[in-house]
Parts: structure tokens; sequence; C-alpha cells
């Protein structure tokens, strides 16, 4: 089971600005434990966000990305109420949605 | 499987703290191209990197394991007393290090957690002095380090002097601050007592003030952005310690804590932000 | 502990060996623990209690580590000098500046009899070699080998080529060292290395390279060509030899180093 992740939304006439923190170990697949050996890559492949149901914003993410990341971006024409989710999914198939309420 | 059909479809490369990086640092070349100084630039950046601490995901941690029934005798911590009583976590840390009753020594955060976690729980303290930093139970005083520290956030440093004992620790940790040694011959001092001074890129509080103390001393423990984990002071000062090629401090030994009465009564009024967030 | 110290420094200062001792182990330990509270004189009075409760300290407190030995902490006397020379809060508390003064300029003197010249008689390396020194900031930590080679870590503290923006500013800027201070060009260059043992500019380089404490007793700067005393604190050589010295001569003072640019 996933940490939470920790969603922020600052809010200001009809533009919301979502900061979302993930709890990821986001290992690359090019690092090497203390044995030599490679660590297998464990990362999110895919993240997006619905704004009351219907899909906002959706990514594709490359390698490269640090360990917990942050994403942030600016959604256009919110208003107060409207319920926010963020869904992310690594390669092992895992997956987490989180929810915030815009205000 | 999801399919994405939206008008907004990004394919977002080096995105979380790279991106963030990678954008504060660009800007940070910018502003030094146009004559920006190369201390706004860094504000700017490090105020970019402020706005996320990975370090709350681990203050949850923290708390967890601070009311779990752990260990041999199958306890949590909630009956531990920080100096303000048992259990009481709130305010704890800005009046630390100070001298406790039953240890009869003076003792800082780490310090009084593995007594805690010995007696309580019946956790073997040897072995827990003897683990690596960020490995096995040591890896869990981080995390409980950032729980408690946190329950102090925005409170002010009121580190104990009333005990002789406390006393005689500050003038310790005072001396052992300006010893010079090793094969460099340095100290605390070299690198910690003047302002406005940085070490390549890295800004160096100056602790013989009451700003500079309150400054390191708050901030610490910390998200090492680039270790990707918890930090305590106790790492802190052990990293500090190899790069003045001095031997290894012990775990929570006299001298590490010695230090921390220095930092932390010259910290006194100050404010505390933990846990904070470093490169 | 306290008075197995006290016992010690009295007799150590009488030039005796502790007395009272068992195990062989034990009287090791408590030797060391002589020649640490061994006490000349030396700075300012801070209280003498604060100063034999802190050395037990720290003996207690610190354990060797890859090539970081305990001896390390043995302080030799440029180093207890420095350890009490404070700044301002302190200096009002000297009680006898004169013999600070005579004093700090003792040691000054024998930090300085310990640089030589280069063996060779030539100063200068490679410039491109002295900018890899400048850079690196390996060497002597307990995570170091202490068979690789240490680098100088200059940038850690001073500002030196023109384009490496990563610099510190606990040490002066070195950025144009030469050009600042009359070598121009290669003329000046060939002039002022055909006269070296002579020339102020190569030999105060090379002295503050070689042992920055004969400029200045108490400057954080380490003293990196010199064997400090091996005896008692077997650091196992200087921090850079002598051709990595001679590469930073080059850094600093060719007119083509990327410092002078």
């Amino acid at each position: 089971m996933s940490d939470p992740m920790r969603i922020r939304l600052q809010s200001a006439g009809g533009l919301t600005t979502v900061k979302v923190l993930m709890s990821h170990e986001m290992e690359s697949g090019q690092r090497k434990d203390e044995d030599g050996k490679i660590v297998p890559i464990w990362n999110i492949q895919d993240v997006f966000a619905t704004l009351n149901g219907r899909v906002v914003m959706s990514s594709e993410w490359g390698g490269g990305v640090s360990k917990n990341p942050f994403l942030q971006f600016v959604l256009k024409g919110t208003k107060p109420g409207d319920k926010l989710s963020i869904t992310w999914r690594d390669n092992k198939g895992d997956t987490r949605t989180d929810e915030a309420v815009v205000s | 499987m999801f399919s994405f059909n939206t008008p907004f479809k990004f394919v977002l490369k080096h995105l979380g703290a790279a991106l963030l990086y990678a954008y504060a640092w660009s800007a940070f070349a910018q502003a030094q191209q146009l004559g920006v100084s190369t201390d706004a630039a860094l504000a700017q950046y490090r105020s970019m990197l402020q706005d996320a601490n990975p370090a709350d995901l681990y203050v949850a941690k923290g708390q967890a394991l601070w009311t779990k029934a752990r260990g041999p005798k199958a306890q949590s911590l909630e009956s531990c007393d920080l100096g303000l009583g048992p259990g009481v976590v709130k305010g704890a840390w800005v009046q630390m290090p100070r001298y406790f009753n039953d240890t009869r020594r003076v003792q800082d955060l780490e310090s009084r957690l593995v007594t805690c976690m010995e007696a309580i729980q019946g956790f073997n303290t040897q072995e827990i002095i003897a683990q690596d930093f960020s490995k096995g139970e040591r890896a869990n005083i981080a995390l409980l380090a950032a729980y408690v520290s946190s329950e102090s956030q925005g409170m002010t440093f009121k580190v104990p002097q009333e005990h002789a004992l406390e006393r005689e620790m500050y003038a310790s940790g005072q001396e052992l601050f300006y010893m010079r040694g090793g094969t460099h011959d340095f100290s605390c001092a070299s690198c910690h007592t003047q302002d406005g001074r940085r070490i390549r890129l890295q800004d160096l509080p100056n602790l013989s003030t009451s700003a500079g103390a309150g400054f390191a001393f708050g901030t610490w423990p910390a998200y090492r952005v680039s270790m990707g984990s918890i930090w305590t002071m106790q790492q802190r000062l052990a990293d500090c310690f190899r790069q003045q090629r001095f031997p290894k401090p012990k775990y929570v030994s006299p001298a590490t804590v010695a230090l921390s009465v220095f930092m932390g009564v010259n910290a006194s009024g100050q404010v505390a932000d933990a846990p904070g967030l470093k490169r | 502990m306290q008075s197995f110290i006290q016992k010690c420094r009295v007799s150590c200062s009488t030039k005796g060996l502790c007395s009272g001792l068992i195990a062989s182990t034990l009287l090791l330990s408590l030797l060391s623990s002589c020649s640490w509270t061994q006490q000349t004189n030396l700075g300012i009075d801070t209280d003498r209690s604060v100063q034999e409760k802190t050395l037990s300290l720290v003996f207690e407190s610190f354990e060797p580590k890859g090539q970081a030995e305990l001896h390390r902490l043995k302080q030799d006397r440029t180093q207890q000098f420095c350890s009490t020379q404070r700044g301002l809060k302190d200096q009002s508390q000297l009680t006898q500046s004169t013999t600070q003064d005579q004093l700090a300029e003792q040691i000054r003197l024998e930090n300085q009899a310990l640089i030589t010249p280069p063996k060779d008689g030539n100063y200068f390396g490679d410039f491109k070699r002295g900018e890899l020194i400048a850079q690196d900031g390996r060497g002597k930590t307990w995570s170091d080998p202490s068979e690789s080679p240490s680098g100088g870590n200059c940038y850690n503290c001073h500002r030196i080529s023109k384009n490496e923006l990563s610099y510190g500013t606990l040490g002066p800027s070195l950025y144009q060292f030469a050009k600042l201070r009359g070598i121009n060009s290669a003329k000046d260059f060939a002039q002022a290395s055909q006269n070296s043992s002579t020339d102020p500019l190569i030999q105060y380089t090379w002295g503050v390279l070689m042992n920055s404490k004969a400029y200045n007793v108490c400057t954080v700067m380490p003293r990196f060509g010199v064997t400090l005393n091996h005896k008692t604190q077997g650091h196992g050589g200087p921090i850079l030899n002598e051709q990595q010295i001679k590469d930073l001569m080059s850094l600093l003072l060719d007119p083509r180093s990327p410092v002078n640019e």
C-alpha cells in the first residue's frame, strides 16, 4: 500500500495551481546497489488528473524523474467545489489515486 | 490500461524535483548572465524548492512509528519523556538538548530517542550505535526525529542552561567548536564563524551568532534532496567531521551532544523550522 | 577519569611516566591521554578545567575509521594556539597580548622553517593538471583509501579560473592571480621564473601553497605541502606532493592558465 500524495491547490480567479508531492522511490534502473548489481527500474510511468471525473491532464513520464516527485500545473476554468483527483501508475502495475477539492 | 483521449497530452520528462531543479537552475544561469547576483538567484532557486518539502512524507511515517507497538517489549513510544513529561511531544524539541534525571546526563533528541527505545521498547542501544546511518533502527530514528521536530515547528528555541551539567556541556561544546585538528587543521569554526560565506555554492551558517545557529539548529533534521532521505543532526555532524578529516564521532556520543548544546543555546529565541529541506 | 588525567598531567610535566598502571593497553591509553593534556600555556587562559573536560569528552567520543586514526586529534603547537584565537569576542580576554604576539611569531617561524624549495629547482608544472587538482576534493577522509592521492579542494574556498561558477568564498578570489601581480605576458613569466629562487611572487606563492601558516599563522587554509609532526600525528605525508604543488603554481602564475584569462 503506497503512501498518500500530498496535494495543494491554490485558486484565484478561475485559475488553480495544483501542486502534488508523490511518495515513490523512482528507481531509474541505472543505479547500482552496494554489491554492484543494477537496482531494477521501479518508477511512475503515467500520471493523469481529472476534474469532476473528466481528464484534464495526462502525462507519460520517461526516466530521469527523481525520487518523491513534485508535480505542478495550472488548470483554467475551475470553480470552488470542483473535485480534483490525481492518479499515478508505475511499471509494476501499482497505482494510486488521491483527491482534493478546489476551494 | 488507461486511454488518453484528451486535448491536453504532455509528454513530461524530467518532472518532479528534477524539473524544478532544471528550471530553477536555468533561471539561475540566466540570472547569472543578466548580472543578477548569485545570492539572489540562489535564493530564488531555494524558495522554489521549498514549495514542496518531501520531508512531509517522512513526518507522517515518523508519527506512525511513535504510536506503533514495536521492539522486543512490543510497546509504543507514547510514554517516552522528551523533557516535558511522558508522551509530551509538542514543544519538546525546542528545549533539547537538556539534562534528564533518569539518565543523569545531558541528551539531545537522538540520544533521548535511543534511551526510550531501549527502556520502553527493549531495543539494544549498542546495536543501534554500531549501525550505519539510514539503516535499520537508525533509519527509524531519522523518521522519529522528523516527526518530533515537526511538533515544534514555528516555536522558539529555549534550550535550558539551568543544570550545572547543561552549562558544562555548553562550555565543552564551545571548546570543541573551536578546536583545530586533523590533517587539514580544520575546526567547526573554520567554516562556521563568518557571515555570508559559502563552500562552493553551499551557504555556511555562522553558528557563533544567534541567527546562524537558529537557522542551522532549527532546520536539521532535514530532507536531503541529494540523498533522497532524512538526515538528522547527528548525521550532519558526522559528515562534517569526515570532511574535516577527523576520526569518526560515535553515535550520540557526549562530544556530539555538547556541540548541539552549543548550537541550541546560541539559537535561543530563534524560530524552529524543522524538518528542513537541504540540497 | 578526571583524577587520572590530573595525575598524568603532573607526572608528565615532570617528565616521568604515569604511575599506577596495570595492563599494557591501559598504559597506552593513559599515555595517549597524558600527552593530550600536556599543556604548555598556549593562547588565551581559557578555564583549564574546561579544556581538560573537553579533551576527555573528545577522547571517549571519537573512534578511528578508515585512515582517520585517533591521533589526528593530537594537536600540534599551531593547532593548539589557533584553537584559542576566537576573534573579537575573546580578544577582550587577552591578558598578555604582547606574549600572544611573540608566541604567534614563534609558531609562524616554525611553520616557515618547514618550507623547502623544489628538489630540481623548477617551480612549475602543468596548469591543466593544476585545474584538476583544484577541482578535486578527495583525500585524507575516512572514506578515502589511504593510497589514493588527495586533491587540493581549492574551489571549496576560492574563485580560481574564469569560467568555473561553482566556487566558495571562504578565501579570497584567485582569479587573475598573476595578472594582478605584474605577470602579464609570456615574457614577464619567463623573466620571473628565470630567477625563481629570488622572485618574491614565486617565493610567496610557493610558500603559501606549501605552508600557509608561515604567512598567516591561524589561517583556515590547510598546510598542503609539508609533513606535519608525523611522530604524533602520522598523517601519512603531506596533503599534496611536490608535483601537485608545481601544477598549482602554473595554474596561478602561468599567463596561459585559465586563471589569467
